[in-house]
């Protein structure tokens, strides 16, 4: 209310409002950058950063592809960064430390969400195979559009579904287990 | 179309984005393999099962109520203080 009294110099004119992005796309984008990145605090942190690059960027947002398309991109891009750093992170305290303490408690949130046996054995997939699974099966996504919004040929798509398919079938608990038998693993072998 | 070729085309089979020429060839081969037509469905039943899971497994996460504000304050340009 205020905030119109005051209000700064208009931007080149922002098409998106950011209420309505958050009321329509938020917790989608939250569910799975929790998938992508396999904490939830970090999801939490890359959905704040991609609504901020978001709404400053909202002005090159030109309508081409639908607005959550847009956003994902952004999302895996900050995911597969957040990943890298971490990386760096745990090779930098393996050198250091034997062994490390686990840096926060675990809440009651995290318990429900690792309870799943599905979660950890997304887990053992490279973030490769697991952004596949998680583009097709979670985002729904056709194996066109997985290529247009990860940046990959529809090749490629398709053989990390494959492959992670094959691997999630060996590492999946049995009552999610509805991969087949090990039949499935011959005729996939290629 | 033989197996190896069927099995490079069964998700956009799935997705139903074959070319119509490609589609119909592999609908003739479902027709005479029965391993094919078991890989179809076993893909079906993982993306069943998959797509259930992750659901159930993201189910209870919920938005930040700070978050609208944090991004906004975030975006809003820096106030200038008076020297
Ligand atoms: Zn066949």
């Amino acid at each position: 209310m205020n905030q119109s009294a005051h209000r700064v110099p208009a931007l080149p004119q922002a098409t998106l409002d950011l209420g309505e992005l958050i009321a329509e796309h938020g917790e989608r984008l939250l569910r799975s950058a929790a998938l992508l990145c396999d904490d939830l605090h970090e999801a939490e942190d890359l959905v704040q950063e991609t609504l901020i690059q978001a709404m400053r960027g909202s002005a090159r947002f030109r309508g081409e592809c639908a607005v959550y398309t847009w956003l994902y991109g952004i999302l895996l891009n900050l995911c597969r960064r957040h990943r890298r750093k971490q990386r760096r992170l745990i090779y930098n305290e393996d050198r250091m430390l034997s062994e490390t303490a686990p840096s926060r408690p675990v809440t009651e949130h995290d318990q429900t969400y690792c309870a799943e046996g599905l979660a950890l054995a997304l887990r053992t997939l490279s973030q490769e195979h697991r952004e596949a699974i998680i583009l097709r099966y979670y985002e729904g996504l056709k194996i066109d559009e997985i290529a247009r919004v990860a940046g990959l040929s529809t090749g490629t798509v398709k053989s990390r579904l494959h492959y992670a398919l094959r691997q999630l079938a060996q590492v999946v608990p049995g009552e999610l287990n509805l991969f087949g038998s090990a039949d499935t693993q011959t005729h996939y072998s290629e | 179309m033989n197996c190896k070729t069927f099995h490079h085309f069964v998700f956009e089979y799935l997705d139903d984005t074959l070319d119509r020429a490609i589609k119909a060839k592999a609908e003739v081969h479902l027709q005479g393999c029965a391993s094919c037509r078991g890989a179809l469905d076993r893909e079906q039943a993982a993306g069943r099962s998959l797509r259930a899971a992750l659901q159930r497994s993201t189910a209870s996460l919920s938005l930040n109520p700070g978050l609208h504000d944090r991004v906004q304050r975030a975006i809003a340009p820096k106030e200038k203080r008076p020297t």
